[in-house]
């Protein structure tokens, strides 16, 4: 794909940082929340002193005007593992503009949101023949190492998205944050991929991207539809009255992928490809309480 | 319209055909979607597989058709009737009588104007050749009408007659020479000329267009002068010629060396001539005769020639002088004989029993009086023994030549320089020519043997062969008009114009029916039509 990085625009996307339901334990020098108290600078609350204690946490303020030992609690700071799991089917390739440039130039902007904050991106990407993962990438001085990544994936046959989301932490395991960027299309739905994701303590996030022609698509006449992933062949006479039906089906069914996500607790948003890369990054993510 | 090609327009079911297809196989879409589930089961339209229906009447589908119906009539060659392209050859009458300014400003160029007309009236397709009819025809162009309209324009009048059949040949050639191209031949011509006995078979029909329609012209039509027996005296010969249907006064006035001599009104009949005889004195030399009177035409009211009088010419007499040739020579008056030694330019140069291979210097003309027979200048070089006789040559005039022609050559050819006057199968007697670019005149025998010296043939000889020495003398000086004025042209009426044969019947079959073909219109109409297709096709993908 052909990655178009406009750094006034990513500039913008600097203070912004990941939303993660989970505690960050990738390991300290990041910037969220950790579960554990370690020495910092960030004081959090006080507490009597127990044996064992450094006397160097020791607040002598409070013993010289209470005359009881208080010691100071600190928070530490971790990094957060964030996975980005880009669809790399065929059926990305669809739409103008096409699906997979849009999406890989989203996942680039969410990477450099990421490695802004010194996470740890790792971008995983899900093909027919194999998942294909890259990173981590944990400064922002390795962004152009990630575009040139980003820039070699090319769309890869059918896919799976069940069996590749199920695949996509295999060497990730420490509550990531996940952001699945795809299309979710499969007719039996994404489910059972976004659940195994869950299984493995990840926080997922799902952008679910559309393109204008599959919202409102324009031909008539007799057509003859083929597949882009299966190749399969369906002849057709598109009249006003099938689009309305085909309207109709793709609205229940973005439907349905929503409520998937949603009943799970995942947070979904659905973005076209036509939309702005900075209207989703500072708008539509901040909403869904993706980015902050 | 018509077609000459009509069986080409069976390609039109070429049209018919791809409607075929489009009836038969439809037009459909092919569309590639992200998911074919997504279109499973819809309510659809009746493909154009499962029922046959008229094709919708697409843009793509109207352009092709267009298209191909374009191509297919382009293939039958449509053409419409109309006149073929034309080959006018104009003839331009360029004889001395155009000149003449009955018609404002010339004939000639009235005659020019009204063929710049006809040349405004034909197509650029159209071709034009120029003939210039003068003393020679001249083909001056050949090609399309802004070329003749140069050639026409940089076309001027000569000062002889115009040779019209040589003219109509040539114009007849030409347009024979482009049968597919209706041909026309236009004469531009005042008529005043006699109708060729015959033009001979013409490519194409000749059209007359006559100019002017005079005949008020006078003319000097000749002067000579002589020299009085006396030797004392001249006398001028004039013939004045009235071409005007009325009688005339025309008054003249003779002049020599620029002084005027006489002035005098003549009067002449119609259509007449007068001869006059006014003397002149010895020492006149350039005489001019000028008719001070305005007529049509200017070119022939002036004739001007030399006299034979005049002061004595220096004549220098190199080698044995015989006492014949010295009292032929000193009895001649115009002649003044000097001796070798004297370092001044002479007239005219003798070389008497002599002739040196190292020429005298200068350009004087030198008379050869019996040359010596070894002299390499004299070799004949195979122009045979020169056995003529040119009765009517200046050289011979008032001689007795029966006489002359029983003497003896004493050379047996005929040199390259020369030209034979007077000779026998023995070999030349008298002979004319340019030697070294001086005039030479040879008398080839011995007069003094023969006894010709003692006869009255001999000093008449000497004074002809001397006149005529100077006289080409002064020729080569004087100022050579390229073309000499033909006295004939001097009658400007108009001839009856002859009736020209009709062109023969297989060069006028040979023109074209007249019909031009549009199937190149069709055919980049079809291409254009083919390339807003293309247009279409790419930007609906």
């Amino acid at each position: 794909v052909t990655l178009s990085i406009v750094s006034d625009t990513f500039s913008r996307f600097e203070r912004l940082s990941f939303v993660s339901r989970r505690r960050a334990r990738v390991g300290l020098g990041g910037e969220h929340r950790s579960r554990q108290r370690a020495p910092s600078t960030d004081f959090v609350d006080y507490r009597p002193y127990q044996p064992g204690d450094d006397f160097r946490s020791v607040d002598w303020n409070i013993y010289g005007r209470l005359g009881s030992l208080q010691v100071k609690v600190t928070e530490g700071r971790e990094r957060q593992d964030v996975v980005l799991v880009l669809d790399c089917s065929n059926s990305m390739a669809c739409g103008e503009p096409d699906k997979l440039t849009f999406a890989a130039q989203l996942v680039a902007a969410l990477g450099y949101v990421g490695m802004a904050r010194s996470d740890a991106v790792r971008i995983v990407c899900l093909a027919e023949a194999q998942t294909r993962g890259f990173g981590p990438f944990g400064r922002r001085s390795r962004m152009p190492e990630l575009v040139s990544q980003l820039a070699q994936i090319a769309p890869a046959g059918a896919l799976d998205v069940n069996a590749g989301l199920a695949a996509a932490l295999a060497d990730a395991a420490r509550q990531p944050l996940v952001v699945v960027v795809s299309d979710l299309l499969t007719p039996a739905g994404a489910a059972a991929g976004l659940e195994a994701l869950q299984q493995q303590q990840a926080d997922v996030v799902v952008v679910h991207v559309v393109s204008p022609d599959e919202l409102k698509p324009s031909f008539s006449g007799d057509a003859e539809l083929v597949d882009a992933e299966t190749g399969a062949v369906l002849d057709i006479g598109v009249s006003l009255e099938t689009l309305a039906a085909y309207r109709t089906r793709f609205a229940a069914w973005l439907a349905e992928r929503e409520a998937e996500c949603t009943t799970r607790g995942i947070r979904y948003v659905r973005t076209a490809t036509d939309r702005p890369l900075a209207a989703i990054m500072l708008d539509d993510l901040r909403q869904a309480r993706v980015l902050k | 319209m018509s077609f000459l090609t009509p069986i080409a327009l069976a390609a039109l079911l070429v049209p018919a055909a791809i409607y075929l297809v489009h009836w038969l196989w439809g037009s459909r879409r092919r569309v590639r979607v992200p998911a074919l589930f997504l279109w499973a089961d819809l309510p659809q339209a009746s493909t154009g597989r499962a029922r046959r229906r008229w094709p919708p009447l697409t843009w793509l589908l109207l352009l092709q058709l267009l298209a191909a119906g374009l191509a297919a009539l382009a293939l039958a060659r449509p053409a419409t009737p109309s006149d073929p392209p034309r080959h006018v050859a104009l003839i331009l009458d360029a004889s001395a009588s155009m000149q003449a300014t009955d018609v404002a400003p010339t004939r000639f160029d009235a005659a020019r104007a009204r063929g710049l007309d006809r040349l405004a009236g034909l197509q650029a397709t159209d071709l034009v050749s120029v003939v210039r009819a003068g003393t020679n025809a001249t083909l001056l162009t050949s090609g399309p009408p802004d070329t003749a309209r140069d050639a026409l324009t940089a076309a001027r009048a000569g000062m002889g007659g115009a040779d019209l059949r040589e003219a109509l040949a040539l114009a007849s050639s030409q347009v024979a020479a482009t049968p597919e191209r209706r041909g026309q031949i236009v004469l531009l011509t005042d008529g005043a000329w006699t109708a060729p006995e015959t033009a001979g078979p013409l490519a194409a029909s000749v059209e007359v267009v006559a100019v002017g329609g005079g005949s008020d012209n006078q003319a000097v039509t000749n002067l000579a002068v002589r020299i009085d027996p006396s030797g004392r005296a001249q006398t001028a010969f004039i013939e004045l010629a009235n071409q005007a249907d009325h009688a005339v006064r025309a008054p003249l006035r003779l002049t020599a060396d620029g002084a005027a001599l006489d002035e005098r009104q003549v009067d002449v009949a119609a259509r007449t001539r007068v001869r006059l005889t006014i003397p002149l004195p010895i020492d006149a030399h350039q005489i001019t005769a000028r008719l001070l009177g305005r007529d049509s035409l200017a070119l022939d009211d002036m004739v001007a020639t030399t006299a034979p009088g005049g002061p004595p010419r220096d004549v220098l007499v190199m080698g044995h002088t015989s006492d014949g040739l010295q009292r032929a020579l000193e009895s001649i008056a115009a002649l003044h004989l000097r001796t070798a030694d004297s370092a001044a330019p002479t007239d005219l140069i003798v070389l008497s029993g002599l002739l040196p291979t190292q020429l005298p210097p200068g350009t004087s003309p030198l008379l050869l009086v019996d040359p010596p027979s070894s002299s390499p200048r004299l070799l004949g070089v195979g122009l045979g023994n020169g056995a003529r006789v040119q009765e009517a040559h200046p050289l011979l005039q008032g001689l007795d030549l029966a006489a002359l022609q029983s003497e003896t050559p004493t050379v047996g050819g005929v040199p390259g320089w020369a030209h034979v006057v007077l000779g026998t199968v023995q070999g030349p007697l008298i002979m004319e020519g340019r030697l070294e670019g001086r005039p030479v005149v040879a008398l080839t025998f011995d007069s003094a043997s023969s006894g010709l010296e003692k006869s009255l043939a001999f000093p008449l000889l000497i004074s002809n062969a001397t006149s005529f020495l100077l006289a080409q003398a002064e020729s080569a000086g004087a100022t050579v008009t390229p073309e000499a004025f033909d006295p004939a042209e001097s009658d400007i009426a108009p001839r009856p114009i002859p009736t020209f044969p009709s062109p023969t019947p297989t060069t006028a079959g040979r023109t074209s029916d007249g019909v031009s073909e549009r199937w190149q219109w069709l055919l980049t109409a079809a291409l254009v039509v083919l390339g807003v297709e293309w247009l279409v096709f790419a930007r609906r993908g």
